[in-house]
């Protein structure tokens, strides 16, 4: 039998908000922190990016780390410092989320190139926290995320670990925004997920940071029921038409989590504000039969966190079902998908249990998780 | 129950015979020059797209073709139960590269989404699972070296689980030119016979050839 896996700690730092608590706040209060940039050649583009001169002041600047080395070490001391037991790091491991690391130095002939290899950049972070276990890095486009808290709960299971820091963040940089503007797929407004006018995805950058362990610290902990994946098969950078493989993701995490489809009372979807992916995302939730529970998206607010998505969405689910008041998905004004979801347009009470969490991807994958209350 | 490794195919570069690589699988060992045109026609396969792929994308897609040759996956498995977790060091940095040639010169700023899909790590698993319709669990770890250990624990565990029948496990690396792949076909089985086992250390001798 599987052990059951909580989390104890969490932290999410974005352009909205610099803790968990103040993003949740913001994100009941609809606001939201994408913002139209100018780029000498491709124009007027829409991100959510930190500002240039913010500090992530972390407690041991001696070394010079770069920006997402310095935004997910400052996430990480967060989770740790609001983690009420004492961690001891022999028994701890580390698990990366990232597509693109350090990318933003790639034609920096300055930058010590081997730091642009994502396991040496996360071999530097746990370095820092004393860790010398070797750390794990998940790198699966948009589903990174999701499937670090996959490979953490996996961890647990195996019991060589007390406790996993699973942790994820990409940053906007001209090469991912160039390559996402040669796509024709950035909205040229803030994104709007599942609305009949939406245009397209709008970039983000951030850091969601969790502490998972099989022994709870109290009985608020919320339970990770499972963690379930799968592969379109179909094309790279397109979602399948029918949602067929999101789907199988989300009836195995439901049968893994022995949950009904009846008893999902919210859904966090990755709705990244395409066409194509809203739409393929409302056929997967008919296809299991979920799709009449209230469902949002908050790319809208923080704008796709790419590998770091995973983990900041299912930090802000796992708050708003202990704190049971819904998220709600800013932009969404009118259906525009064929089958009609329950889109969350204000923030209000509801009693939550059982929450559903959903990542698709390019390279065709998606990933489905569940979070339990365990009262 | 037991895990085995039912096939496998190995690229490597030669180690005496620069510009050659020797391709090693569970029948047969040759070597061939470095070229993806020479490999291409080695694998006997018809597949056009493959002159679309980057360079790591050409080098999983060919190794997949050796490993599963001759072989009917689909008559013993369904599509979702066949999984995939595969592994590399620099991720898709070969093909970064490539990309940021196009956004470098700012008079001449062309990003092309030809090559700009290519540069996320987990793209040749994508291509591998389109090539032979793989739809089960997924997965794409970076490790600085060959992570046997890694792999084998995660694999046996999704095997444990029932959330694989089967699964494509490996490392598909490429850069400076070269490709160093281990592709391994996991089955599980009542009682071992003549059959590689999945073990960590089975895995890690077969990196080493």
């Amino acid at each position: 039998m599987k052990k059951p896996v909580y989390i104890l700690a969490d932290s999410i730092v974005t352009p909205l908000g610099n803790t968990t608590e103040e993003n949740m706040e913001k994100l009941y209060n609809l606001e939201c922190s994408i913002k139209s940039e100018t780029h000498p050649q491709m124009g007027t583009v829409f991100a959510s990016t930190f500002n240039p001169d913010k500090h992530f002041s972390i407690e041991n600047p001696s070394e010079t780390f770069t920006k997402i080395e310095r935004l997910f070490i400052y996430s990480i001391e967060q989770a740790i410092d609001s983690l009420n037991v004492p961690l001891e790091q022999s028994k701890v491991l580390f698990v990366f989320a990232s597509t693109k690391g350090n990318i933003e130095f790639l034609s920096d002939p300055t930058f010590d190139s081997n730091r642009l290899r994502i396991g040496i950049m996360a071999k530097y972070i746990a370095a820092y926290f004393g860790n010398k276990n070797n750390s794990v890095v998940v790198s699966n486009a948009c589903i990174s995320g999701l499937q670090a808290i996959q490979y953490g709960c996996h961890a647990l299971q195996s019991e060589k670990y007390s406790h996993v820091i699973v942790t994820g963040a990409d940053c906007v940089s001209e090469f991912v925004l160039s390559g996402f503007h040669s796509f024709h797929a950035l909205s040229s407004f803030p994104s709007t997920p599942f609305d009949k006018n939406r245009a397209g995805v709008s970039l983000g950058e951030g850091c969601g940071t969790l502490i998972l362990s099989c022994t709870p610290t109290t009985e608020n902990n919320i339970e990770i029921r499972s963690v379930v994946s799968s592969n379109d098969a179909n094309h790279l950078s397109g979602p399948s038409r029918t949602g067929e493989g999101l789907a199988s993701a989300i009836q195995g995490a439901m049968n893994d989590a022995q949950v009904d489809y009846k008893e999902i009372d919210v859904i966090s979807a990755h709705g990244t504000a395409t066409i194509y992916n809203d739409e393929m995302e409302s056929l997967a939730f008919k296809t299991t039969g979920v799709s009449n529970a209230p469902v949002y998206s908050i790319k809208g607010n923080l704008g796709h966190c790419l590998g770091a998505s995973g983990i900041i969405e299912t930090i802000v689910l796992a708050n708003s079902m202990l704190a049971d008041t819904l998220v709600p998905s800013i932009g969404f004004k009118e259906t525009g998908t064929s089958v009609t979801l329950n889109v969350v347009t204000k923030s209000m009470h509801k009693h939550m249990r059982v929450g559903l969490k959903t990542a698709s991807g390019f390279g065709g994958g998606n990933t489905a998780l569940i979070l339990k209350k365990q009262k | 129950m037991t895990y085995i490794i039912s096939r496998f195919c190995r690229i490597a570069a030669h180690e005496t015979q620069t510009e050659t690589l020797r391709i090693t699988t569970n029948s047969e060992t040759f070597i061939l020059k470095n070229e993806f045109s020479d490999l291409y026609r080695s694998a006997s396969m018809e597949y056009p797209k493959f002159f679309k792929m980057d360079s790591i994308s050409k080098c999983g897609i060919l190794a997949s073709e050796y490993l599963l040759k001759g072989i009917d996956i689909k008559g013993k498995y369904s599509d979702t139960e066949i999984g995939i977790v595969l592994s590399n060091a620099t991720g898709s940095l070969d093909t970064d590269l490539e990309f940021q040639k196009t956004i470098n010169n700012k008079t001449s700023f062309f990003p092309s989404p030809a090559i700009f899909v290519y540069t996320l790590s987990n793209i040749v698993m994508g291509e591998i699972c389109i090539k032979h319709k793989i739809k089960g669990e997924n997965m794409f770890f970076l490790s600085e070296t060959f992570p046997s250990d890694l792999l084998q624990e995660y694999v046996a565990d999704l095997f444990q689980t029932n959330k694989v029948q089967s699964a494509i496990v490996g490392w598909v690396e490429y850069s400076t030119g070269k490709p160093d792949v281990l592709l391994l076909f996991v089955e599980k089985t009542e009682t071992l016979t003549t059959e590689l086992e999945f073990t960590s250390s089975q895995i890690a001798s077969l990196y080493a050839l």
